[in-house]
């Protein structure tokens, strides 16, 4: 299980940044005491346009940068580990995927499985057997001894995922899964992701595609200028919004939004 | 530990598994290192070889003529002239005094001489003063007459004829020492020797002096090149953020990558080593044969250790300096930009004192980053180096170069740093 609590994050931003986002106030704040659990076996989505805190609430969660405040824990039920204060330990157990996590061109998927294996502290024989199983699963045999500078985009964000799954993690945070990946690749990547969660893994993703989320996620929780507007069910929230799909809600969301913090709408 | 070793072979991997990279690290350094020297060295035997077909212009003043001294006859100088020249066809030896055509003038003609040796239309002038013989006649250990030789040193042939003829001078001498009585007096006359020329250009022949820092620049590229990509072109890419989600320590990752690059640039820095050792005939050549000031064959194998252990602790050194500039940098090319002032002040401390003949024996001056090793190569060169100086300087740079690992490792620990974009 995963819980989040209160996790808020501020950036300064640069004159520059001031400028193109318009700002007055140097310090934006990206994570606004953002909360939510997920539990084994659920997809859960943040949902939210760009600029929200998606991407800075999970990276928070996957120990890359620090909270301000708050913190995320990995509830494995004997044991419970701070994102914050055990972040080596916590990265052990969760993959962070994002399209930002790149590969080191000059390697074969084949080598860096194993390179990356024994980062996260596996035998051969574990190795051998995740390797197995996931290149399978993407199709990663045929290519798997080609270097990653001469595959196309998909292949390497097949090699990607399989890495970071190398380690049979219980907590999964995927950022933008299927951004940049043609239709084939983003229905292995949600099939995927589907199974994984069957297997009762802590499934977390980021999107802004409404269709994705609804389709893929069993909860949803909506974050406008960093904080969580609300969270629940896809039918909850077209429920509690009397809409009738994910996209009005989440602009009836949106414009309430706005009304509460005063701001105009964008 | 295992997470070093591990991110360890990946690094050797990524580098001698690319055959550019081995071309470049490996194979090009010492090469031009060899063509370089090595064309220097062949266009300095041309020279040579140019030398020995010249004539050169010499002006004698004052030339003294024959004269009797102790009842016994010397010869007018002119004579004594032309029988070396006999002397040196028949031996067959390379001179160039031998070669010279002489012309024989006047006191009042000095000036006159001295701007033509200036312009370089002169090689040489001999200088003897009026008074010459009755001084000879009548001179005492005190009062002995002086010969002045002048000549232009930013002219190679004159330089060269300068040396051929103190071989003359003395052969002069000798004559006239063969005429005294008293033998505790066999010293004739005295030399002055005045160049005409610049000191400095002078200096600049001793090649040899350049070498510690044709080593320190040597092993400041050698880390340059693999460490200046190696974090900040991880960044740029976006592969660094893969192994940070790992649950390798930052300090793994950061001793990994400092160990990795430190192996690398030793193997780069020993292949442009091979390439001055290759080189040494002509680079001895032109520092005229003064074989002390570049060594080779009079090192001792304690020589060669001190050599190594401070080439060594010095490529870590500077794998530390690349390193913190790669780290702080957000992509290749910044880091190329940052680099490049700090490549530039490890340059200037090394050209800092190339040209003094001194080397400081301060125990203080062997403490300063990276000055100490500029020192320390300097007095291995010239056989100067104290035990103590020596150790001084390593410890010191050992020293340093944990402070660097040390803040390396805190600057991977940085969000700031590490995700800044």
């Amino acid at each position: 299980m995963l819980i989040v609590e209160n996790i808020t994050k501020t950036y300064r931003l640069s004159r520059k940044q001031m400028y193109i986002e318009n700002a007055t106030n140097p310090l934006k704040v990206a994570a606004n005491n953002v909360s939510f659990t997920v539990k084994p076996g659920e997809i859960f989505g943040l949902l939210g346009p760009n600029g929200a805190g998606k991407t800075t609430t999970l990276r928070c969660i996957s120990t890359l940068i620090k909270p301000d405040s708050g913190d995320a824990y990995i509830d494995l039920g004997n044991e419970r580990i701070s994102v914050v204060h055990e972040d080596d330990k916590a990265r052990g157990k969760l993959s962070f995927l994002t399209s930002e996590l790149k590969l080191e061109e000059h390697f074969t998927p084949n080598y860096l499985f194993s390179f990356f294996g024994q980062l996260y502290g596996l035998d051969e024989e574990t190795i051998a057997q995740n390797k197995k199983k996931l290149f399978d699963t993407f199709g990663i045999n045929e290519f798997a001894e080609i270097k990653v500078s001469q595959m196309s985009t998909g292949m390497k964000q097949k090699t990607s995922i399989a890495i970071s799954l190398v380690h049979n993690p219980d907590i999964i945070i995927f950022d933008e899964p299927t951004n940049g990946l043609d239709v084939l690749t983003a229905r292995t990547v949600t099939d995927y992701l589907k199974e994984m969660r069957n297997e009762g893994k802590t499934i977390v993703i980021s999107t802004h595609i409404m269709s994705l989320a609804a389709k893929l996620c069993d909860r949803i929780g909506i974050i406008i200028d960093g904080k969580i507007r609300k969270i629940g069910t896809v039918q909850e929230i077209l429920d509690e919004t009397n809409t009738d799909d994910l996209d009005d809600a989440f602009f009836e969301i949106f414009k309430k939004a706005k009304e509460e913090d005063g701001g105009e709408l964008a | 530990m295992k997470n070093i070793w591990t991110i360890l072979k990946k690094e050797l991997a990524r580098v001698f598994t690319d055959k550019t990279m081995i071309f470049s690290l490996f194979i090009l350094p010492p090469l031009t290192i060899y063509l370089i020297y090595g064309l220097m060295g062949l266009s300095l035997k041309n020279e040579t070889e140019k030398i020995n077909t010249y004539t050169p212009t010499v002006y004698v003043v004052n030339a003294p003529d024959t004269f009797v001294n102790n009842e016994k006859q010397v010869k007018r100088f002119s004579e004594i002239v032309e029988e070396y020249k006999q002397l040196m066809k028949l031996t067959e030896t390379n001179s160039l005094i031998a070669n010279a055509n002489f012309f024989y003038i006047n006191e009042d003609e000095l000036e006159d001489a001295k701007s033509k040796l200036q312009t370089k239309e002169v090689d040489l002038i001999l200088y003897f003063p009026t008074n010459f013989i009755s001084l000879v006649q009548n001179g005492s250990t005190n009062n002995k007459p002086q010969v002045e030789i002048l000549y232009n040193i930013d002219k190679s042939y004159s330089e060269s004829t300068y040396y051929d003829s103190l071989s003359l001078i003395n052969q002069y001498k000798n004559t006239i020492a063969a005429t005294k009585i008293d033998l505790n007096e066999l010293i004739i006359f005295d030399q002055k020797v005045t160049d005409v020329g610049d000191t400095e250009k002078a200096q600049g022949r001793f090649l040899g002096m350049i070498l510690p820092m044709i080593l320190i620049i040597y092993l400041f590229t050698g880390a340059m090149s693999v460490g200046m990509e190696s974090v900040a072109g991880e960044k740029e890419r976006g592969t660094i953020a893969t192994l940070l989600v790992t649950p390798i320590k930052r300090s793994e990752l950061a001793i990994g990558k400092i160990i990795s690059i430190s192996i690398i640039a030793v193997l780069s820095s020993i292949a442009s080593f091979l390439g001055i050792v290759a080189v040494m005939p002509q680079l001895t050549q032109m520092s005229g044969g003064d074989e002390n000031i570049i060594g080779g064959l009079n090192y001792q194998v304690g020589d060669y250790l001190m050599l190594f252990g401070i080439m060594f602790v010095s490529v870590l050194m500077f794998v530390g300096l690349v390193l913190i500039v790669s780290t702080f940098a957000k992509t290749t090319k910044q880091a190329g930009a940052l680099t490049t002032p700090l490549m530039l002040v490890v340059m200037g401390i090394s050209f800092f004192n190339m040209f003094s003949m001194e080397v400081s024996q301060n125990p203080l001056e062997y403490l300063i980053p990276v000055y100490n090793i500029v020192l320390a190569l300097k007095a291995i060169f010239q056989f100067s180096i104290t035990f103590v100086n020596w150790l001084l300087a390593i410890l010191s740079t050992i020293i340093y170069i944990v402070l660097l690992v040390f803040l390396i490792q805190k600057m991977f620990k940085s969000e700031k740093i590490m995700f800044s974009r």
